[in-house]
């Protein structure tokens, strides 16, 4: 089963995320620092990260500076309330730049996007 | 030898005649000597008056002298000019009166502290209000002591500081607008989170009902309201993202025409003519074209607003030099002069609709492009805003130019017109 990784400070939003992502049949796993999220990666890689930028401690856009220094082939999709980020050079390396909403169907779009062109597998495939 | 050899009584009265001419003699050559150097002097005082009146008048600055009653005791030229009366007319009465039209001596006025030590004083940035000009000044007041050393004068020298005085303002809009988009930034993102949650998972409360269930109607209501909250969240940080504009080749006159697509539908319930008077040949230079048209529609709708009997809008564009004009003219209601000051602060509306941020956003694109907007109105007979962008061939150039102004820009003349195009809602 395909696995994702979560990484968001709000609790809510976590849960959100997992229930939605859960119901399209991925295998989801949450963080709620950068920290955790790279311990995480460590010991159990997912397939792929999605990740938020404004977090506490450690911020998203080092996360993936860190990530991208460790596992080149892990595959980052940032997804933060702000597009400002967007225009950071660092946020380039990530594969998609997703701007949150309650409407979750671009975040989706996007995670199987990324996963197909990196030749994983999709649920149910 | 004639007196020795006349008679003793004629010699006596030739004696006195001789006596009587050498005295008339004698008085007319002193007269006369001292006549001619009263004369001499007269001249030089003359001239060393109208010198010091030269170099009074010759200050372009305003100076005045005031006795200690705050008599005006002598005003150059330029000051008379400014207030619009002759010196002749202003010598004689209290300053207070002719500047503040009080009736005792302006608090602030620092010939007080002249006249209290018999030395110089200043107050700067005075703030005027009145229909002057001049809306900012510089007192300094110098004391004119007399041959016992008492302060019986002072000299007031003027200086005008209007346009220091609106730079300061201008910078203050910006800390201000700064300040509020971030605020708006931060408010917005925490707002967010918790929303992206409450709609996330009432579109999964949804989801789970049957297409016939009642409480399907109330799930529907909370994803509609919250997909509005969230527009309405991405609206407010517009004025954040303006900041930074993404950079192609833009052709002005073809943003004018896309905006007049956009209000025309307005203007033909509004009865407003639309004139274009777009250059030939405008030069293409770097800009960001979704932010321009936003700009360009901020001041052409309010123009549209400004004319609810109708009237005739104008929009020509011309090239100067190394800028390209564009005038944005409407026949409106005008924009009273107290009004037309708060015109780009963030959240200053008059309007009971309006956010208060199209005409500070417009102006933040304007500047961000290293152009400028300007504003002259008329009340009764209508407004004209006159935005000048410089032609830019590169991206680098926008951001020199941001920072160093737009040096180079001189008087060509204009291009050819294209006279009448885009006339339209003619209704």
């Amino acid at each position: 089963m395909t696995k994702l990784l979560v990484v968001d400070d709000e609790k809510n939003i976590r849960r959100l995320y997992e229930t939605e992502l859960q119901g399209d049949g991925y295998d989801v796993a949450t963080a709620e620092s950068a920290e955790q999220a790279l311990e995480m990666i460590e010991k159990e890689p997912p397939d792929l990260v999605v990740l938020d930028i404004r977090l506490e401690g450690m911020d998203g856009i080092d996360c993936l500076r860190t990530i991208m220094e460790k596992r080149r082939d892990l595959p980052v999709i940032l997804n933060s309330a702000y597009s400002t980020y967007k225009q950071d050079f660092a946020s380039w390396m990530a594969d998609a730049y997703v701007v949150k909403s309650a409407d979750l169907s671009e975040l989706k779009t996007k995670i199987e996007e990324v996963l197909q062109s990196r030749g994983k597998a999709r649920p149910g495939q | 030898m004639l007196l020795i050899l006349a008679p003793a009584a004629p010699r006596l009265l030739l004696l006195t005649v001789l006596w009587f001419a050498i005295g008339a003699l004698a008085s007319w050559l002193v007269c006369r000597l001292f006549s001619t150097r009263s004369d001499r002097l007269q001249s030089d005082i003359e001239k060393s008056k109208q010198q010091l009146q030269a170099i009074f008048d010759g200050i372009t600055d305003g100076l005045i002298i005031v006795d200690r009653e705050f008599r005006i005791v002598a005003v150059n030229k330029a000051e008379a000019a400014f207030l619009g009366q002759s010196p002749r007319e202003l010598v004689g009465k209290p300053c207070y009166e002719v500047y503040c039209r009080g009736e005792d001596a302006c608090p602030l006025c620092p010939a007080h502290e002249t006249f209290a030590t018999g030395k110089a004083a200043l107050v700067s940035q005075l703030e005027l209000t009145g229909g002057y000009h001049r809306k900012g000044v510089d007192v300094y007041t110098f004391p004119v002591y007399d041959e016992k050393g008492r302060t019986i004068q002072a000299i007031q020298y003027i200086k005008d500081v209007t346009d220091r005085l609106q730079l300061q303002r201008q910078l203050r809009e910006v800390e201000q607008l700064t300040g509020i988009g971030q605020m708006a930034a931060n408010v917005a993102h925490e707002i967010r989170n918790p929303l992206i949650a409450v709609g996330g998972f009432a579109r999964q409360l949804h989801e789970k009902l049957d297409a016939d269930d009642p409480r399907r109607e109330y799930s529907q209501i909370i994803l509609e309201e919250v997909t509005r909250l969230e527009q309405i969240l991405r609206d407010q940080l517009t004025l954040e993202r303006h900041l930074q504009p993404v950079l192609g080749p833009v052709d002005v006159n073809r943003i004018l025409r896309d905006v007049r697509k956009l209000v025309s539908h307005g203007m033909l319930s509004s009865q407003v003519r639309m004139v274009g008077e777009l250059a030939d040949g405008l030069p293409i230079t770097m800009g960001d074209a979704n932010q321009l048209k936003q700009a360009f529609l901020n001041v052409i709708s309010n123009a549209i607003q400004s004319m609810p009997d109708g009237g005739t809008l104008t929009v020509r564009t011309e090239q100067h030099g190394q800028r390209i004009i564009v005038a944005i003219k409407d026949t409106g209601e005008g924009i009273p002069k107290e009004v037309i000051d708060k015109l780009f602060v963030p959240f200053f509306t008059t309007r009971k609709t309006g956010s208060g941020l199209g005409l500070a956003v417009t102006r933040r694109i304007i500047e961000n492009h290293g152009g400028t907007i300007a504003v002259s109105s008329t009340p009764g007979e209508g407004t004209t805003f006159e935005i000048a962008i410089p032609v830019v061939r590169s991206s680098s150039e926008v951001e020199h130019r941001k920072m160093f102004g737009n040096g180079g820009a001189n008087g060509a003349p204009p291009a050819s017109r294209e006279s009448g195009e885009g006339r339209g809602g003619d209704a």
